[in-house]
């Protein structure tokens, strides 16, 4: 686990390296409702259960819930 | 009867993961979602018995959303499921070299209820958060339990993140005394262990980007007691390697390009790649915001090693002819709308899901796979913000 967390902070390193300084009070556009809402936790933990139970491989924090039965 | 139903929970335990750097929600929030799913019917020149319609499913979500004291979060879901239809239960090579569907020939009549139950504390420089999720059915028992956390470095440019769960299901067919493998599967256990590991990095002011490597490990009754000539090994090691980006574009009232990729990998001979895109475009009308978001989705994957049309393979044979074992490809286009007002949202979602043997793009066979399945949801939902 150390060594994950020690290579994840080594990639972060290099990922923003290469990346722009940006304040707190920038962030406005990140926060925008069209940068987060398309992420309906409701509507993508039906969908991502949807394909967990209709297709042959699942995971990767691409969300899941609900429901349809694998018959 | 579902095979994976907590797995899904862990899956969503990873995705309740910040976009960047975040603050304790301030919003109390009920939600309701109605969906109605339906299959198309499989191929009539191709299925032996009658019956051909697929499945049809009602689903009923409630949410529920709410801080608790300045630093908590508490996010719930109740989710009821009323499904009825037939299922493929195998599919064989006939004497032509055709493939042919056998489907169950009573309609299946079940319901399903789920819930989720998810804290979260949040403090400066990140969260930690917990999951517990239950599903009931007539047939199966699933129980889930997570653990995520996140932590912001770099003056908050940066976000690690972690997660991990566990899962213990229990299979109990119905009429177990008709076929061996119910009675075999009866009491059955099927458990997992997950874990995820990911970054999430600002770009600019105007996008992130998120990559993350996931295990699952599998153990336990991973066949299908509802199929014929159905045996899969009884452990399944997964890995996937993702990438999330969200650019913020300037166009009409705003904007947001929303991209992802995921492979995945495990060792029942599988891999799959998994693409995304959704287009979330702002319309302002006085006090009113219209989002539409269009999407896209490509998937494809090979077949699994034991995955065979033989009509009577060998008993002690690892075997399978269902079709999420099979190469294939498939598309799924969509429109997302949310309509907000002052303190209630509404929705409106549809997609259509279509997928072929043809449409696979590696290890594609010649061989039909004519169960695959195609399907369609609409969505109607709200939102009340208290």
């Amino acid at each position: 686990m150390k060594k994950t967390l020690l290579l994840s902070m080594i990639v972060s390193c290099i990922i923003a390296s290469g990346c722009t300084t940006v304040k707190p009070w920038q962030r406005g556009y990140l926060s925008k409702d069209v940068m987060t809402s398309a992420t309906d936790p409701l509507g993508s933990s039906l969908d991502n259960h949807i394909y967990f139970s209709k297709e042959g491989s699942s995971g990767g924090g691409q969300a899941a819930g609900g429901g349809c039965g694998c018959n | 009867m579902k095979k994976v139903t907590a797995l899904s929970a862990l899956s969503a335990a990873a995705m309740a993961i910040p976009t960047q750097a975040e603050v304790a929600p301030t919003d109390e929030t009920f939600s309701y979602r109605y969906t109605s799913y339906q299959e198309a019917d499989s191929p009539r020149e191709r299925t032996f018995t009658a019956e051909t319609g697929r499945y049809q499913i009602d689903v009923q979500q409630f949410g529920y959303r709410t801080p608790i004291g300045e630093s908590w979060y508490l996010a719930s879901e109740l989710q009821y499921e009323t499904m009825s239809g037939a299922s493929p239960t195998q599919t064989y090579k006939n004497d032509e070299g055709q493939s042919t569907l056998l489907m169950s020939g009573a309609s299946i009549e079940e319901q399903r209820v789920d819930i989720k139950v998810a804290p979260k504390k949040y403090f400066d420089h990140g969260t930690a958060g917990g999951l517990l999720a239950a599903s009931i059915e007539n047939d199966y028992q699933s129980l889930a339990l997570g653990l995520d956390g996140t932590l912001d470095i770099f003056n908050k440019h940066t976000t690690l993140i972690g997660s991990l769960s566990v899962s213990n299901d229990e299979l109990s067919p119905t009429d177990p005394e008709l076929s061996t493998a119910r009675t075999e599967a009866d009491g059955r256990k099927k458990r997992s262990f997950s874990v995820y590991q990911g970054i999430n990095q600002v770009i600019d002011k105007f996008s992130t980007v998120q990559m993350g490597v996931g295990y699952t490990q599998l153990t336990g009754y991973l066949s299908d007691p509802y199929k014929f000539k159905d045996n899969r090994p009884e452990a399944r090691d997964q890995i996937t390697f993702s990438a999330q980006h969200k650019q913020f574009a300037n166009v009409l009232d705003g904007a947001a390009l929303h991209s992802s990729y995921r492979y995945y990998y495990d060792d029942w001979g599988i891999s799959s790649h998994t693409l995304d895109l959704k287009w979330a475009q702002q319309f302002n009308f006085g006090k009113m915001r219209l989002i539409a978001t269009p999407l896209v989705r490509y998937y494809t994957q090979t077949e699994a090693d034991f995955y065979s049309l033989q009509e009577n393979p060998q008993a002690e044979d690892f075997n399978s002819s269902d079709y999420r074992l099979s190469a294939y490809g498939a598309f799924t286009v969509g429109f997302n709308s949310e309509l907000k007002l002052d303190k209630v949202s509404f929705h409106f979602d549809w997609q259509q899901y279509i997928s072929r043997e043809s449409l696979a793009l590696f290890g594609a066979s010649d061989d039909e796979a004519p169960a695959l399945v195609n399907f369609s949801t609409f969505t109607a939902g709200v939102d009340y913000k208290f």
